[in-house]
């Protein structure tokens, strides 16, 4: 079997840009369960039985976040051969922090020190020789955005998996720990591989829910490590999560000290200070990000929407002029299709299915694509420029209010233009948490329904962790990696939103075409929409919509083709099918549309993003839920205005009355409730197959 | 109680205790916010809040709230 590595780093330390000069283009993304994050797993380039895995950002194996939950697990489940830390080279001490604890976990370990370029022009120095003595494992210096030492570092990986030397970290803590380690090792560890004993003792010590559950221990000798703990707590007068963690940055200091040599001569205002003057500016900081917001906004819908035309054309049409030439007329691909098979002498069905069911659908969704690719380039290009990272501080003060990362607003920005596109560049936001909140801000919920929902998400999506940013220095972005990372999202764009978009295309097709005409079930290219199977399917929900005063079968239909295009509303209630309605009833429809009318493409969108077909739905259905009180709800009250309770169907009124004032209760109580987050970070790692 | 959000911008302070629990404080720790660390105060971002601070070596923004919960001395 090959050799299993684990990439593992601190955000902005560069490990994306490390894993693609790694790997080239031998990558592959998968999901971790349950969460919109991806994992990507890769071969190396230059020895391709090893496996890479890029872990998510993380900064301890004390997870405070579900980031950090999903790697520790990943770590001491899968047990990686071993495990390359990349580290920032020009914010050394903060970085050693999580490489001290992945020494403690006893696997090989190689650190490369990242940013070497930025690090050289500061004028600072590494020594890493005497770095690797120190910290008792391999360490190299690469320049990944320049792919500078990439040959060495699958060297030393593939040395370090295959070594068998035993890893001890080099790292002592004090005294009173140690014995405390020593004695808890003895209590409850005696089975665990020795490698191990260090890091599990150490868990028991930070008195750790999640190991101290997995170490399955008596309840006895739960207490007598608890003595072990308070007792060294007692004589070093701090908690045990402290007393670690002042003591392992104690030892980085040590190291980094003999180590690392800073440049104190005064050096000339680097360009990031100097740019920082204006981005960060307190008048400047604003206009310049609506400048540069502006551009991406114009040059992604223009040049989207434009391109999008020509496919439509060119698909579409019966034809168009190639350059718009006069005399150089080329037929549309669907024109080409009908008069091919015209030729053949096919059945009706066939040209129906190729060009109004199959290229109908592709150009729906290679409509989207020249704007998500645009959108993708551009966006990507400000990410890794250093930028993004600007943007989050300067609206933090905004976004905060509601759990979300101030780049949330460029989520917001680009839903303006089209709400699609909106929800697709949730994708520059990292963490798990804060991404779920503005995929549903940014989806096509309208605003009033939003507010309930973030609350109850809130409470539902595990704890905040304080919000603690650094600002990384800017650089020219690599145009290769630029479009690695809009290749990659374009590719979940059309696996993930094209296929529903796709197949839902191909269902409205054969639904409206298949139909009974004069009592016979049967093809028709022209298909009467009445006659159809999918009117007939859409019209016997109409009594879920009796409540909401509408429970009439066209209106019904109506409702669901609102799915697949607005206009299509429009096409199936005439006015007089609107006049036929109670006016009260009427309004109801209107409401329950403009609240409840998540397009296809919004709903494939939404998938891509949360990258989760459960948490998908639950936005799906939360909408429509929303959109039926609220309809409930006037009409209820409504009717009793009009009459209603003196008429026949009193008793269902006087029911349906109750029932929306149950309902309308509950969502004021979801809107006024104090924001609250939970206290609990829940993941269950999903239970594998051992090999 | 003089916490940081007490200390103007370009001034140091040692921080004491952190009034703080669960994630909030074990991601302060991390980032190496910890009994007996020093820290710059050096300036507020474009809108106020959060601010910029310096400690170890490098500079981190936090946010006033969170600053609040970190005395000092």
């Amino acid at each position: 079997m090959g050799i299993k590595i684990a990439l593992v780093g601190n955000g902005g330390s560069g490990k994306s840009t490390l894993f693609n000069a790694l790997t080239g283009s031998n990558q592959s993304l998968k999901k971790w369960h349950d969460v919109t994050l991806d994992r990507k797993i890769g071969r190396l380039k230059r020895h391709k039985s090893a496996r890479i895995v890029e872990l998510p950002d993380i900064y301890s194996l004390s997870p405070n976040t579900m980031e950090e939950v999903i790697a520790r697990e990943y770590l001491i489940d899968e047990e990686p051969d071993v495990i390359l830390n990349v580290v920032d080279g020009t914010n050394l001490e903060k970085s050693l922090y999580l490489t001290t604890q992945l020494l403690e976990l006893g696997m090989p370990v190689v650190v490369a020190v990242n940013m070497k370029d930025i690090v050289e022009k500061n004028g600072d120095q590494i020594n890493i020789k005497e770095l690797s003595r120190k910290l008792g494992c391999y360490v190299t210096e690469v320049c990944a955005v320049k792919r500078k030492g990439i040959a060495d570092t699958t060297d030393m990986l593939i040395e370090a998996a295959q070594s068998t030397r035993r890893v001890l970290p080099q790292h002592h803590f004090s005294v009173e720990v140690e014995r405390a380690l020593t004695e808890i090792s003895l209590l409850a560890l005696k089975t665990v591989n020795p490698n191990r004993k260090k890091f599990y003792a150490l868990k028991l010590f930070e008195r750790d829910k999640k190991i101290t559950k997995k170490a399955d221990i008596t309840e006895r000798t739960k207490d007598l490590i608890d003595k072990e703990v308070k007792r060294a707590e007692e004589k070093l007068g701090l908690d045990a999560v402290s007393i670690l963690n002042k003591e392992r940055y104690e030892y980085i200091s040590s190291v980094v000290r003999t180590c690392y040599k800073k440049n104190e001569e005064k050096k000339k205002t680097s360009f990031t200070e100097k740019a920082d003057k204006i981005a960060l500016n307190r008048w400047a900081a604003i206009p310049v990000f609506l400048f540069i917001m502006f551009l991406i906004y114009a040059v992604t819908f223009t040049a989207g929407i434009f391109l999008k035309n020509f496919i439509d054309t060119v698909i579409m049409s019966d034809s168009w002029n190639f350059l718009g030439m006069e005399d150089m007329t080329v037929p549309g691909i669907a024109q080409f299709f009908r008069s091919w098979f015209s030729d053949m002498g096919s059945p009706a069905w066939l040209p129906s299915l190729v060009v109004d069911g199959g290229l109908k659908s592709i150009s729906v969704v290679l409509g989207f694509l020249p704007t998500v690719i645009i959108m993708y380039i551009l966006l990507g290009y400000v990410e890794s420029s250093g930028y993004l990272k600007r943007i989050a501080v300067i609206f933090d003060v905004i976004f905060k209010k509601a759990g979300m990362s101030g780049v949330a607003v460029i989520p917001f920005i680009m839903g303006a233009g089209d709400n699609i596109m909106g929800t697709l560049s949730c994708d520059l936001i990292k963490s798990d948490r804060d991404k779920k909140m503005s995929v549903i801000t940014s989806s096509f919920m309208p605003d009033v329904a939003k507010l309930p929902f973030i609350s109850m998400m809130a409470a539902a999506s595990g704890n905040p962790v304080p919000f603690a940013l650094e600002l990384p220095d800017y650089r020219k972005p690599r145009w290769k990696d630029v479009f690695m990372t809009a290749r990659e999202r374009c590719g979940g764009f059309f696996k993930k939103a094209g296929l529903i978009i796709f197949l839902s295309s191909m269902a409205l097709w054969a639904g409206s075409k298949f139909g009974i005409t004069d009592g016979t079930f049967g093809f028709n290219a022209d298909m009467q929409f009445s006659e159809s199977i999918l009117y007939q399917i859409f019209e016997s929900f109409s009594v879920v919509f009796a409540p909401l005063g509408f429970g009439v079968p066209k209106a019904s239909a109506a409702v669901f083709m609102g799915i697949f295009g607005k206009e299509n509303i429009a096409l199936i209630m005439t006015e007089s099918d609107f006049k036929a309605l109670a006016p009260l009833g009427a309004f109801c429809f209107m409401v329950f549309n403009l609240l409840c009318m998540p397009s296809i493409s919004a709903i494939g969108a939404v998938r891509k993003e949360m990258n989760n077909m459960k948490w998908t739905l639950l936005t799906f259905a939360y909408q429509c839920g929303f959109a039926y009180a609220v309809s409930l709800a006037i009409y209820q009250f409504g009717s009793v205005f009009t009459g209603a309770l003196q008429g026949e169907n009193a008793v269902y009124h006087i029911i349906g009355v109750i029932i929306s004032f149950g309902l309308l209760f509950f969502m004021g109580l979801m809107i006024f409730m104090p924001y609250k987050d939970s206290k609990t970070l829940i993941y269950t790692f999903p239970k594998k197959k051992r090999k | 109680m003089k916490t940081l959000k007490d200390v103007k911008a370009g001034e140091t302070a040692v921080i004491k205790e952190l009034h703080t629990d669960g994630a909030v404080r074990y991601r302060m720790m991390d980032m190496g916010i910890n009994k007996g660390t020093e820290v710059l105060v050096k300036g507020t971002s474009p809108l106020g809040d959060p601010v910029e601070i310096s400690l170890k070596g490098y500079d981190i923004f936090l946010r006033r709230s969170d600053m609040k919960k970190i005395e000092v001395e």
